[in-house]
Formats: structure tokens, C-alpha cells, sequence
């Protein structure tokens, strides 16, 4: 490596663009794994089902956000454009798609208990992905508690089931499933 | 500090609201039954989520495109303010599937459907409802919404149809069998 390249290397790394861009090329990657996940994975719970409770998701979380950021400025989202663009894929297309998910491994046949076991490894991802936007700096708690969190994803994994129960009522009293 | 506040004052854009809810009923009540109750269930719920994504979206960190109802904040009737949507995506789908329309008959559709959705917001912008209070953003701005939005909710509906159709069949032949 010559002395030249050497610079060059050290001016990119230091242009304080470069952890951020990777912050976002990151999250990009993740939401398009996501996405191809749900895709092309072998689906147990009825396809209809789960375009419902994604739509629900997405009109509840987009509202919590909007309720917990905007009104109670419980969290305190970055203003920079790149990592705003973060937080808005992570809570557009990120969270969601593992709360589908939670659908998918709970439709196995499997006993309550399991079931229950897979709600709280279920709320520690979903804690984990907040606690990663967090240490990432895409957000900051201001009087928000982290206990608040486990109640708020618990709550979601509720209406996640209930509103796959009541769509599958029924689309069984259409003689669909 | 309140997490949902009520409205400022109980007036025309919340009365919209309301009214757009009775409009909604009526036309699921009234309008001869075309679509099994799931899939007028999705229709209903994609018009309401899109909507609240895209505003969701275009909310952005430093500029503000427009106000919903009476403030910025995200109020109570907020939750209810995209219902309107839902007659109007009910009868655009409605309209399409029973007379049938196909080819170049779809673009034309789409348009004159762009129009009067153009239309109904100007008069949602105006003294008589105020539900949009626009800051940086012209009504023009909203035509191509209208335009991408539109054939996604044709695309949506194929696509639920279809899933509808096929699970039906499946179902009925296991139950033959």
C-alpha cells in the first residue's frame, strides 16, 4: 500500500458521514432480509390473516410512535435526515415483520407453555431492536421508563393475536380455512 | 401534557369525521353485497393504513408538509380521521369490479378517480371542513399520490381475491375428498 492510499483510506474513515451511512446501509439490509423472509418462508398461518394484522400493525405502531415522539415527547428521535430515515424503517418495516413472525412460530402445533416461552424471547427481541436504536443514537429516551417497553411490546403481541383470532373466525365462517 | 388530547373545539372537521363514518356504514348496509365480508374488511383496513403510513411518512423531522384536524399533535379524532378513506376506496373498488372495467378503460379509471379525490380534498382544505391545513404542500402535489395509490388498491384487491379464491377451492376440495 502506498503512502497516498494510506490518506486516502484515513480521510474517508474520518468524514464523519461514514458511521452513519453504515448505520443505514445496515438497517436497509436488515429490513430487505426481513422482507424476503416473509416472502419466501413456508407460511402456516393463512396468507389473509397475516396481510390483516400486518395492516393493524402499521396503523397501531405508526400511531403509538406518533402519540409517544410527537405529543408525550417520551422518546426523542435524531433530527438528522439519515438516521430519521432509520427510525422510520424500523418501525415501518423492521418491528413488524418480526411481530408477523411471532404468528408464524406460535401456529406450530406447540403446548401454552412453549407458546409463552416464545412471547417473552419475542418481547426481549423486540426490547432488543429498540435498545439497539437507542444505542445507535437514532432516538433518546427523555421520561420514557424502561419498564414502559416490555408492557408496550406485550400489549402489541396482544393485538397481534387477537386480531389474527377474530380474522380467522372469519375467514372460517367462509369455509376459507 | 396529555397523550391523546381532545379536540381544541368540538367543530366542522371533527363533524366530517363523524359523518364519513355514517357514510361508511351506509354504503356497507344499503349497497347490494359483492364481496365476501374478509375481503371487505381488507379493502377497508388497506384504505386506512396507507393513509396513515404515507402521512406518517411525509411527517418529516424539519419540515411540515400539513396539519390533520387542529394541530400538529396527534389528537384523539386523529385515530378516526382516515376512516374517510374507506367509503372512498370501497366504491372505486366496488365500481371497478362491477362493471368490469379492463385495458385502457383501467388508466382512464384511475384518472377520473385521481380528479375526484383531488376534489374531495380541496373541500377538506376549505372553511367549510378544515381538515387539512396545508404548510408546504399544493394540492397538485397530491395527484401523483392519487395515481400510485390507486392502482396499488386495484393491485391489493387482485391479489386478496385471488388468495380468497384459491384457499376456497383448496378448502373445498380437501372437504370433499
Amino acid at each position: 500500500m502506498t503512502g497516498n492510499n494510506l490518506v486516502i483510506i484515513q480521510k474517508t474513515s474520518n468524514t464523519p458521514k461514514g458511521p452513519i451511512m453504515i448505520k443505514l446501509a445496515g438497517f436497509i439490509s436488515l429490513s430487505l432480509i426481513l422482507i424476503n423472509s416473509i416472502f419466501t418462508y413456508k407460511k402456516k398461518t393463512p396468507i389473509l390473516t397475516l396481510i390483516f394484522v400486518w395492516l393493524v400493525i402499521e396503523f397501531f405502531f405508526t400511531s403509538f410512535i406518533s402519540v409517544i415522539v410527537d405529543n408525550a415527547e417520551y422518546w426523542k428521535v435524531s433530527k438528522n435526515t439519515k438516521d430519521f430515515i432509520i427510525f422510520r424503517v424500523a418501525e415501518v418495516i423492521v418491528i413488524p415483520i418480526v411481530m408477523l413472525f411471532y404468528l408464524e412460530v406460535i401456529h406450530a402445533k406447540i403446548s401454552v407453555k412453549f407458546k409463552m416461552m416464545f412471547a417473552v424471547i419475542w418481547i426481549l427481541l423486540l426490547f432488543c431492536v429498540e435498545s439497539l436504536l437507542v444505542s445507535l443514537d437514532i432516538f433518546n429516551y427523555t421520561k420514557w421508563q424502561i419498564g414502559w417497553s416490555i408492557a408496550v411490546w406485550f400489549l402489541f403481541l396482544l393485538l397481534v393475536l387477537l386480531t389474527q383470532s377474530l380474522f380467522n373466525k372469519i375467514l372460517r365462517r367462509e369455509g376459507v380455512i | 401534557m396529555s397523550l391523546l388530547p381532545l379536540p381544541k373545539q368540538f367543530d366542522q372537521n371533527e363533524w366530517f369525521i363523524i359523518i364519513s363514518i355514517g357514510v361508511l356504514v351506509l354504503l356497507l348496509i344499503f349497497l347490494p353485497k359483492r364481496f365476501p365480508t374478509s375481503i371487505t374488511i381488507l379493502l377497508i383496513t388497506f384504505s386506512m393504513a396507507i393513509a396513515r403510513v404515507v402521512d406518517h411518512l411525509l411527517a418529516g423531522p424539519s419540515i411540515n408538509f400539513y396539519d390533520v384536524l387542529d394541530s400538529g399533535k396527534y389528537e384523539l379524532f386523529d385515530l378516526l380521521c382516515y376512516v374517510p378513506y374507506a367509503p372512498f376506496a370501497y366504491i372505486f373498488v366496488y365500481i371497478y369490479d362491477h362493471w368490469k372495467i379492463k385495458g385502457l378503460y383501467t388508466s382512464f379509471y384511475i384518472l377520473v378517480f385521481s380528479l375526484m379525490g383531488i376534489g374531495f380534498e380541496w373541500l377538506t382544505t376549505t372553511p367549510l371542513i378544515e381538515f387539512f391545513k396545508y404548510h408546504n404542500w399544493k394540492i397538485v402535489y397530491s395527484l401523483p399520490i392519487y395515481l400510485v395509490i390507486q392502482p396499488i388498491t386495484l393491485c391489493f384487491y387482485h391479489l386478496i381475491n385471488k388468495f380468497h379464491d384459491d384457499s376456497l377451492k383448496k378448502n373445498t376440495i380437501a372437504s370433499a375428498d
